[in-house]
């Protein structure tokens, strides 16, 4: 079963009361797409308007070829006839209902019977079996999450539109519950789309990346792809420049990993949860290019790269390398003319151990944005 | 006391009460509406809808009886509809006593759905709930101490509504004379033990009325998960 406008299908204009306008873009047809950008961007306007809650102006958001809004043909399907499941930043869960309760609210028209198997097994799938009774004003921010995460989903739909889904949480929560919201993601083989402005989250929850500013995309892509190779100064701004690397770690000593990157070692920080797989990133302004191992700097992973190109971006020089992978420096313009950097030249790079950022990743490779795979559902 | 005004004391609070749900729980959510259409009309049906709290009853019961006279517009079309008339009668006490209260359920109403999360309605949206259902299955839930703040008050005032009462409908013994009219009668005839009892179940009513608001104001129900 292939056709050939497979998920999601949009491109739009929203317009504010206050005169602001938001182009949305984005297409899916399958794993997690996430819209990222500065706050006050727009990127929660798409989602609105994803879900039916916002119309926009001109243009057409369509789903396995079904149009959902056509500016054109006066189509505008409200949020009840498009199946979306929608987490807003606040969860707005039901105070008045216990978890069951707002877990099962989509389902009264199903038969009791059916409607208690269906919330048993999603209390089950997202470890609320004991929570069944609370009243969602007694839950931890995490519980509540996964509660919104099960209501959402218990009825099947066939979208999920996430908006900062972590953000309400303190930090070290968020870090815990940022891999478990991957693997429910993942398992749930549904489209979606996540709204996030934080960097760590993008990289952990995100398949393709749609990044924005001022109610404009600015670039769309693989989330490794944009983020190694931002395509012009704006959007290297907002993501920062920084090579994506896939490695596998190897050894873990004293808290330091050693990573496997396309035969390069490097010592990195270990990460907490010791996956094997993971990705290793290198901001562009950490990596110190050298001539010759002079034995005098503290940096301990050195490699040798070939200069690929330089490009010179205000008073710093954006120089790729290739070490066996790609990768990104920035030097200042007198660093870059003391080392006479021009493609083709031997150099050797250097990075510090706290430089080397591990996050973990699954085995399932990326999915380009735009790309259409056939989910089974 | 007088049991006939007691009886029909009771009657025309409990269809006030039940006309103002009707009606003003519409009026009220179209008021509290988020939107900025019509916000110029919104001001102004606000404002005619809070004039009885500031007018005195009796020039409100002035322009009503006014108003509603068999010669009037209002009166005219009522004795087409009903073949009778407003002033002196049970439906013209009830038409003053729900234009006197409509701020005491409007009110509470209005601040109600004011105060409604959107994000819950917005939930259940997503969620395949129609507008319809969402009113029962999300507003009502969420808005209720509201709602039965509004609908208690209004009883509570319609039972100690007298000005108005007086003016469009006299003193007609089962017809028009409710329990702070007989009150009334009762201290002109100088009979204090039969005006204290009135009095008592008067106040009784007002104290019951009140806890019960302040009762459901302490509830928690229409806050929200505290993220």
């Amino acid at each position: 079963m292939s056709q050939p406008r497979q998920g999601l299908v949009a491109t739009f204009t929203v317009r504010h009361r206050s005169g602001t306008t938001v182009d949305g873009s984005v297409e899916t047809g399958g794993g997690v797409v996430v819209l990222y950008g500065p706050s006050g961007c727009g990127k929660t306007t798409i989602l609105r308007a994803l879900a039916g809650l916002d119309r926009p102006a001109t243009g057409r958001i369509a789903f396995d070829d079904v149009p959902w809004f056509d500016a054109a043909q006066g189509i505008d399907l409200p949020p009840q006839a498009r199946d979306v499941g929608m987490l807003g930043q606040e969860l707005a869960l039901f105070p008045w209902l216990d978890v069951a309760g707002n877990v099962g609210f989509a389902l009264r028209r199903l038969p009791a019977a059916e409607r208690a198997e269906r919330v048993t097994e999603a209390l089950r799938r997202f470890d609320l079996d004991s929570l069944a009774r609370r009243m969602p004003a007694t839950l931890s921010g995490g519980q509540q999450q996964r509660v919104a995460l099960a209501r959402a989903l218990v009825r099947r739909p066939r979208l999920l539109l996430l908006d900062e889904p972590l953000s309400a949480l303190d930090a070290p929560l968020r870090a815990r519950l940022r891999p478990g919201l991957r693997r429910w993601l993942v398992e749930t083989g549904l489209p979606v789309v996540l709204v996030t402005h934080d960097h760590t989250e993008a990289l952990v929850l995100g398949d393709g990346i749609v990044v924005m500013e001022d109610g404009r995309v600015l670039q769309t892509g693989t989330v490794a792809e944009v983020f190694s190779r931002p395509a012009d100064a704006r959007v290297a701004r907002i993501v920062g420049t920084e090579s994506i690397l896939c490695g596998e770690v190897i050894a873990v000593e004293a808290g330091l990993a050693t990573v496997d990157v396309a035969g390069v070692r490097l010592t990195a920080v270990a990460p907490p949860d010791g996956g094997r797989l993971v990705h290793v990133c290198l901001r562009a302004e950490e990596v110190v290019l050298l001539r010759h191992d002079d034995g005098g700097m503290s940096a301990r992973n050195r490699f040798p790269a070939t200069v690929r190109f330089v490009v010179p971006e205000g008073a710093l020089v954006r120089v790729g390398l290739d070490a066996g992978f790609e990768l990104t420096a920035l030097v200042t313009r007198a660093a870059a003319e003391k080392l006479a950097l021009l493609p083709g030249e031997r150099v050797l790079a250097a990075v510090k151990v706290p430089a080397v950022h591990l996050v973990p990743r699954e085995r399932r490779p990326p999915l380009p944005v735009g790309v259409s795979t056939t989910i089974p559902r | 006391m007088d049991v006939t005004a007691a009886w029909l004391t009771f009657r025309l609070a409990a269809t006030t009460t039940l006309l103002l749900a009707v009606v003003g729980l519409p009026l009220a959510w179209w008021l509290a509406a988020p939107h900025g259409r019509g916000t110029g009309c919104r001001g102004f049906v606000e404002a005619v809808c809070t004039l009885p709290l500031v007018l005195p009853p009796t020039v409100a019961g002035f322009f009503l009886l006014v108003a509603t006279a068999p010669e009037s517009v209002v009166g005219r079309l009522w004795g087409r509809l009903t073949g009778g008339t407003l002033p002196f009668t049970f439906s013209g006490i009830l038409l003053a006593a729900v234009l006197m209260n409509l701020p005491y359920a409007i009110g509470p109403f209005t601040a109600a759905f004011a105060a409604l999360d959107r994000r819950l309605v917005e939930a259940s949206w997503c969620l395949g709930e129609s507008r319809g259902a969402t009113i029962l299955r999300v507003v009502l839930p969420a808005c209720w101490p509201g709602i039965v703040t509004g609908l208690v008050m209004t009883f509570a005032h319609v039972v100690g509504e007298f000005g108005v009462v007086l003016m469009v409908g006299g003193n007609i013994p089962g017809i028009t004379r409710t329990l702070s009219v007989a009150l009334y009668d009762d201290v002109q005839a100088i009979d204090h033990a039969s005006a204290a009892r009135t009095a008592t179940v008067l106040v009784a009513v007002a104290l019951v009325a009140l806890v019960t608001v302040q009762r459901l104001a302490r509830r928690p129900v229409a806050k929200g998960t505290g993220r």
